[in-house]
């Protein structure tokens, strides 16, 4: 079946990685703008793996946490090239301690949407997306919330094409029997 | 159509893809940085200001405690179909519906709960760490959107754990309990005892007993059967070869919950017959499943879970 198997694609390197590796640098020299540009091509990234984990309310506020956090503690990164999976890596421990921190109710975002059937649908939907394994729910989120599409998942988040696209399959085909989809065809897997 | 539209949006759109886009894009990143948050956060207080803040912190948390006592959740009372205005039902107020009434409570600003008729409830908590009723009898539905265990309910036979997000609750008047879960899981505990139930399976509480195992209603009538006789103590010769004999590969949530109720050579039985549902992962063996060791249990179950 060829609709999961694992393949490179050349959009993974959509963004130069001489223009990522340059901005980490200048930023580590105190370059607010180069900050600003890593702020621009991560943050939904951030968002994404901080919504998997905590309440929707609170992953914007926490967003901005984390690449304070970052910001911080740039100089304990030593290889640039891998300034994705380490600041995906940040976002996960700092949702780990928001949960030790406190634990606070959850509430969706006032302009989510225009009706309430439709908000309640959303809440629905990410609390079944949230109840999947995390590799799953993770690339999910990133992908029908944040808009990202596999290559840009796989070069922001440092994991392999391969890697990205099976979960992205699997978790689309469990997604789709615990809504009661019908199972497409991009919901089968490798076999 | 292949899965080109999932993976890099080319192709021919998948319509479900397309529409969960459109459902949830509303909930994507779309703020700028905040530089003065940075500020904020990169320099250190001054001493005296820091001291200011924790004295201020301090008494708006004795304010935020002695009001989260008089809080409340307001509610819509309907009796026969006809809706009274919004009132409150404040922290320690028993809300008694007859039986023609229903009653729609607001959670904080986490959900709500429909409240059936016949039913006697209480708020016990609301805050930030937990919001929790006490349902002594009748009927509800809670549909819940928080983290785990932010919403309880206390009932005389368990107390229900919200673990996200929607299902329904009855207590009879001996303090019996049913759950049905419809979206997410619920975990159910009494005493020692503990059921996780996932969304589309049901379980049965006893009072001074606790939790049954989760199981489905489209289990077979004797399995069913022979199940509640092993949870509440009136287990009978043969009742477990039943559930060998009529599980399918769903009521692999009932035998994995049962492994924990069992003797460790009944475990081995339970074991051999999950065999034939699949292959446990690496370091799930028999013996390890006779033992009862949790760490090759719960490694099971992360791959059972695919099938409940």
């Amino acid at each position: 079946m060829e609709a999961c198997l694992p393949m490179m694609d050349a959009a993974v390197m959509a963004m130069p990685a001489e223009s990522r590796d340059g901005w980490v640098e200048a930023a580590r020299r105190g370059d607010r703008s180069a900050f600003g540009q890593l702020y621009a091509r991560y943050a939904r990234m951030v968002h994404g793996i901080l919504l998997a984990r905590v309440p929707a309310g609170d992953a914007d506020d926490l967003v901005q946490d984390v690449f304070v956090a970052a910001l911080r503690r740039l100089h304990t990164l030593r290889d640039s090239g891998a300034f994705g999976s380490w600041l995906a890596q940040l976002t996960r421990n700092l949702a780990i301690d928001y949960h030790r921190r406190v634990r606070r109710s959850e509430e969706l975002p006032a302009d989510l949407a225009s009706t309430d059937a439709e908000r309640v649908e959303a809440a629905e939907v990410l609390a079944v997306i949230r109840s999947l394994p995390d590799a799953y729910r993770e690339t999910l989120i990133l992908r029908l919330v944040e808009g990202l599409s596999g290559p840009e998942i796989s070069a922001r988040t440092g994991l392999t094409p391969a890697s990205v696209r099976v979960n992205l399959c699997r978790g689309m085909k469990i997604l789709r029997e615990k809504l009661g989809l019908p199972q497409g065809t991009s919901g089968q897997e490798e076999q | 159509m292949n899965d080109d539209y999932l993976w890099d949006k080319t192709g021919a759109p998948d319509p479900d893809v397309e529409r969960l886009e459109r459902l949830l894009g509303g909930l994507a990143h779309n703020k700028p940085m905040r530089p003065a948050a940075t500020t904020r956060l990169i320099r250190p207080w001054p001493v005296g200001l820091a001291a200011a803040a924790v004295i201020a912190l301090t008494a708006g948390l004795a304010w935020w405690q002695e009001s989260t006592q008089r809080a409340g959740w307001d509610y819509k009372l309907s009796v026969q179909g006809v809706v009274a205005d919004a009132r409150t039902l404040r922290v320690g107020d028993w809300l008694h519906t007859g039986a023609n009434e229903l009653a729609k409570l607001e959670v904080a600003s986490i959900g709500h709960v429909d409240v059936s008729g016949n039913t006697r409830l209480r708020i016990t908590n609301t805050g930030q760490r937990e919001h929790r009723l006490e349902l002594e009898r009748g009927k509800i539905h809670a549909f819940i959107t928080a983290p785990p265990r932010l919403f309880f309910v206390n009932t005389p036979s368990a107390v229900a754990a919200d673990l996200g997000c929607s299902y329904d609750l009855h207590v009879d008047d001996n303090g019996d309990g049913f759950l049905e879960v419809t979206l997410g899981w619920v975990e159910l505990a009494l005493a020692g005892r503990r059921s996780i139930v996932p969304s589309g399976a049901q379980c049965e509480t006893r009072k001074h007993v606790g939790p049954g195992t989760p199981h489905y209603a489209s289990a077979t009538a004797a399995f069913r059967a022979a199940l509640s006789r092993i949870d509440f103590g009136a287990a009978q010769a043969g009742d477990l070869d039943v559930l060998l004999r009529d599980a399918r590969a769903r009521d692999t949530l009932t035998l994995w919950n049962l492994l924990f109720r069992l003797t460790p050579d009944e475990r081995g039985r339970v074991f051999d017959r999950m065999l034939d549902f699949g292959s446990p992962p690496e370091g799930v063996s028999r013996d390890a499943v006779r033992r009862g060791d949790a760490h090759a249990l719960d490694s099971w179950k992360e791959q059972l879970n695919d099938l409940w």
